[in-house]
């Protein structure tokens, strides 16, 4: 019973699962305190600058304002238990629809940085190790480095203005071309395009991803680069792969088969925490081509002061990440059958 | 122990290092093969359908949130209100035909206009405007603070209607302006459980010249001409977009490539760099906001009148005007701004008089002072500066404070939280100004809206006889007093005239300053 290993995977995601609920509930906590302490009065933001007092306190009254913190936060986290993330001070809207209409702008703009992040990086990371030290080594290094200390917003700016304006490569901003216009049904516009058996308009929306895209993935591509490079010239110094080539293993295979394998555990774990991360830090490309995603929504809302919809984006945000990081330990559960004993066990 | 990269095969290590140099090159000529669309760069000249660039979040359609800018950028042409004002500051008829105040200021009645549809084909009636301004006032929220004093509506005939008050209240017609008329019907039934605040995010129920075209989000909207509106017009653009692009520089790009037909966020940098280009026009719009500086009249060192007369001489508005502003817009001369017709007459630009602000600034000692500002406006970033060093010069410390929305808005809850001295954008939507003159001067309103705790019982009275009189020459007479008053009480420096660079396509007509929104009304806008 004790070694039945379905019964272990399932304490091991149950386990995991629990500390997820425990990881937003904090995080909500921390976040419902940290917006109560912005200076502002969120009831007369709800009501609007030439509201009378009576307006105020009416709807000070009606969106529970009135009452000590305590009680608004347990009231927040009853409503949540029921998929309810209440009702936002300046649309005066469901938070969920709100996000809804943000989250999957963001999403499909993230998933292609992590797309460019890891076909890029691995073959240049790969390419360094193999000629440590060496002329190639240095220039890429070099260009990881640069491209990691550029400012992002800046660099948008940078290849905005060179690329999109100048040379007419990409578009300059937005989702879709003036002449294109799709429905909105899941707020992807690529998938919105072809659910409209549109692929012209799905192709015209991915090109108007690109650029934003590689921006966002340049800073997270420069910490992937240097932490896979580490790990493969380790692997690589390792013995048996002397004897792997001395019995006539051919060198792709060799790296495709015994290198890269053994040096990407942790890069995946860093990928994992990296989809997280860009989802917060799309903010600043958004705003500069033109997108409107989770981050804009959430700045927005910080400026407001306004307490549901911090706590509805920060939470759609945490679960990502928490998500995203169940994800990554049940890959390296399947890739690695040391780490799948020491934890199942 | 390393392995010798030279023996992987030529072909391995080319492989591994073509991966990247593909996936670049297929990024830039995947884009670069549609170069004939976004980022074609021919512009659209003569085009029907234009797109508008707009700053900052979009929300809701719905017309409670009309008091936003954006929101009333787009409602300003799918809805209308029953009265407006013309570019000569007339109230003019726009749902209603006729409209005429009770000579006891108690009641305004109402002729609707014959031939308006709904966008669905549905004929306006009386009990339209009746569920949208009950709807308004059950809300208690955005535009309802237009709607203060506000009893019932009596629904006489399906053509009119009379609106009562619960007090007299002359100023109350003006704010109809900004009120606009929603399908009653079509809103009832898709009301939910939020009297359709969720529904009207996305959809519409006017009866102005566009109608939504269900593709509203975040990040904008479009909408189609109605071919059906009263006063159809074949000039109107056939669509609107309205794409949200937050920096200035994109939206100059996205104009100069063709792929924006207007662009109102630009800032007067990027809007000067626009100048020279072939098919673009760049209008400086002149509004009727007015750039202040608040004092708090009723706590700390500027309850002192002399010291805000100190304060007011000792600004450099002829430095910033060249400096800052680049010469756009005007000095202020007055409590409201030029684009009021009922002001004082002759009234004199805002002027630095150092020798007399430092005599009237001795009386400080070295106390020092606080200036809140909204550190997001660049303008208002360098205008707190410029005042922190003329201030300098005089031996008078300020402090820079950034404010935020929310924090703003809370500091006006008490005098005792007012900051000493606020830089504001401030707007009077309706060039009767009596509403905001209330909102602004009147001792009952400290607390809510008065933002200088200022208390004259002389202006008081003179607003509250203003509030009676349903004659609006006689009421211009009363505001004329107020305004005087208020400037020789230094409640406020009055800085510059609010003006808004906006790029647009060169054969567009209409890029005009018009009260029913700002900095402009699409409603104008016309093609050729």
């Amino acid at each position: 019973m004790a070694n039945n290993p379905k019964r272990q995977t399932a304490v091991f995601l149950l386990r995991k699962a629990a500390s997820s609920f425990v990881t937003l509930v904090g995080l909500s906590a921390f976040v419902f305190m940290m917006v109560k302490l912005i200076p502002g009065d969120e009831a007369r933001v709800a009501a609007g600058e030439n509201a009378s007092p009576e307006q105020v306190e009416a709807i000070r009254h009606s969106l529970g304002f009135d009452q000590p913190l305590p009680v608004q936060f347990v009231a927040f986290i009853g409503r949540l238990m029921h998929g309810d993330l209440g009702t936002s001070i300046t649309t005066h809207v469901s938070v969920t629809q709100g996000i809804q209409q943000v989250l999957p702008q963001t999403i499909e703009l993230v998933l292609l940085a992590v797309i460019i992040v890891v076909t890029v990086v691995t073959p240049l990371a790969t390419v360094s190790a193999l000629h440590r030290d060496g002329r190639t080594d240095f220039t890429v290094k070099l260009l990881v480095i640069v491209s990691a200390g550029l400012p992002t917003f800046w660099l948008a700016l940078l290849l905005q203005y060179g690329l999109g304006t100048k040379a007419q490569l990409f578009p300059i901003s937005g989702r879709l071309s003036r002449s294109m216009n799709v429905p909105t049904k899941t707020g992807s516009v690529v998938l919105d395009s072809l659910l409209a058996g549109n692929p012209l308009a799905a192709w015209d929306g991915l090109q108007h991803l690109i650029l934003p895209a590689v921006v966002l993935a340049l800073p997270f591509g420069a910490q992937l680069y240097r932490m896979l490079r580490a790990e493969l010239i380790q692997v690589l110094a390792r013995e048996h792969l002397t004897v792997a080539r001395a019995k006539g293993v051919p060198q792709r295979q060799l790296v495709m088969q015994h290198v890269l394998p053994n040096a990407i555990g942790p890069s995946i774990t860093l990928v994992g925490i990296q989809f997280g991360a860009m989802v917060g830090a799309a903010v600043l490309v958004e705003s500069v081509f033109g997108l409107v995603g989770i981050g804009s929504y959430l700045t927005n809302a910080v400026s407001q002061k306004d307490t549901f919809a911090v706590l509805g984006g920060v939470l759609v945000i945490g679960t990502l990440v928490v998500v995203s990081n169940f994800v990554v330990d049940v890959l390296q559960l399947i890739r690695d059958p040391r780490l799948r004993a020491g934890q199942l066990s | 122990m390393n392995i010798n990269p030279r023996h992987f095969k030529p072909s391995t290590r080319m492989a591994i290092l073509t991966v990247p140099l593909l996936a670049s090159m297929l990024t830039a000529c995947t884009a670069g093969g549609s170069s004939g669309g976004s980022a074609g760069g021919a512009a659209s000249g003569g085009s029907s359908s234009i797109v508008v660039a707009f700053k900052h979040e979009f929300n809701t359609m719905d017309p409670l949130r009309s008091d936003y800018a954006q929101t009333n950028m787009v409602d300003n042409i799918l809805y209308e209100p029953l009265i407006k004002f013309d570019d000569k500051n007339n109230m003019v008829g726009a749902l209603a035909t006729e409209f005429k105040a009770a000579p006891d200021a108690k009641s305004v009645s109402f002729t609707l206009r014959d031939n308006v549809t709904f966008h669905d084909g549905t004929p306006l009636t009386g009990k339209d405007v009746k569920f949208s301004l009950d709807r308004y006032v059950r809300l208690g929220q955005g535009i309802a603070s237009q709607l203060q004093g506000y009893a019932s509506t009596t629904v006489v005939d399906d053509k009119h209607v009379v609106v009562n008050l619960k007090e007299p209240n002359a100023f109350f017609i003006n704010g109809l302006a900004n009120v606009y008329i929603l399908e009653a019907d079509l809103v009832s039934k898709n009301a939910g459980t939020d009297d359709a605040q969720g529904w009207l995010q996305s959809h519409e129920a006017g009866s102005g010249p566009y109608q939504g075209t269900g593709t509203s989000s975040a990040d904008g909207t479009t909408v189609a001409r109605y071919d059906k509106y009263w006063g159809f017009d074949e000039k109107r653009p056939t669509q609107m977009v309205f794409r949200r692009i937050d920096e200035s520089a994109t939206e100059r790009d996205e104009l100069k490539a063709g792929n924006v037909d207007v662009a109102f966020g630009v800032s007067a940098v990027d809007a000067a760099a626009l100048k020279d280009q072939q098919n673009i026009d760049v209008a400086f719009l002149k509004t009727s906001g007015q750039t202040q500086l608040f004092f708090n009249t009723s706590t700390g060192a500027t309850a002192n009148p002399q010291i805000r007369e100190g304060l007011k001489l000792a600004f450099d508005y002829a430095g910033g005007f060249q400096k800052i502003l680049n010469g756009n817009g005007s000095v202020s001369s007055g409590t409201v701004s030029d684009a009021f017709t009922c002001r004082p007459e002759n009234s004199a630009p805002s002027a630095q008089d150092k020798d007399k602000a430092k005599q009237l600034l001795a009386g400080l000692g070295s106390q020092a002072l606080e200036l809140r500002y909204q550190s997001v406006d660049s303008v208002q970033t360098q205008l707190a500066t410029l005042f922190q060093s003329n201030l300098k010069d005089l031996g008078v410390t300020v402090n820079l404070v950034p404010i935020a929305y929310p924090d703003y808005l809370k500091t006006l809850s008490s005098p005792s939280t007012i900051p000493s001295m606020m830089l504001l954008n401030d707007y009077i939507l309706t060039p009767d100004p009596g509403a905001s003159l209330d909102k602004l001067y009147n001792s009952k309103n400290i607390g809510s809206t008065n933002k200088g705790a200022y208390s004259n019982p002389k202006v008081d009275a003179l607003l509250a006889q203003a509030r009676t009189i349903s004659d609006a020459a006689k009421r211009c007479e009363l505001y004329k007093q107020v305004e005087t008053q208020v400037a020789a009480d230094s409640v406020s420096a009055n800085l510059y005239q609010v003006t808004f660079p906006v790029g647009y396509r060169k054969d567009l007509k209409g890029v005009v300053f018009d009260w029913s929104a700002t900095p402009m009304s699409f409603f104008n806008v016309r093609v050729g």
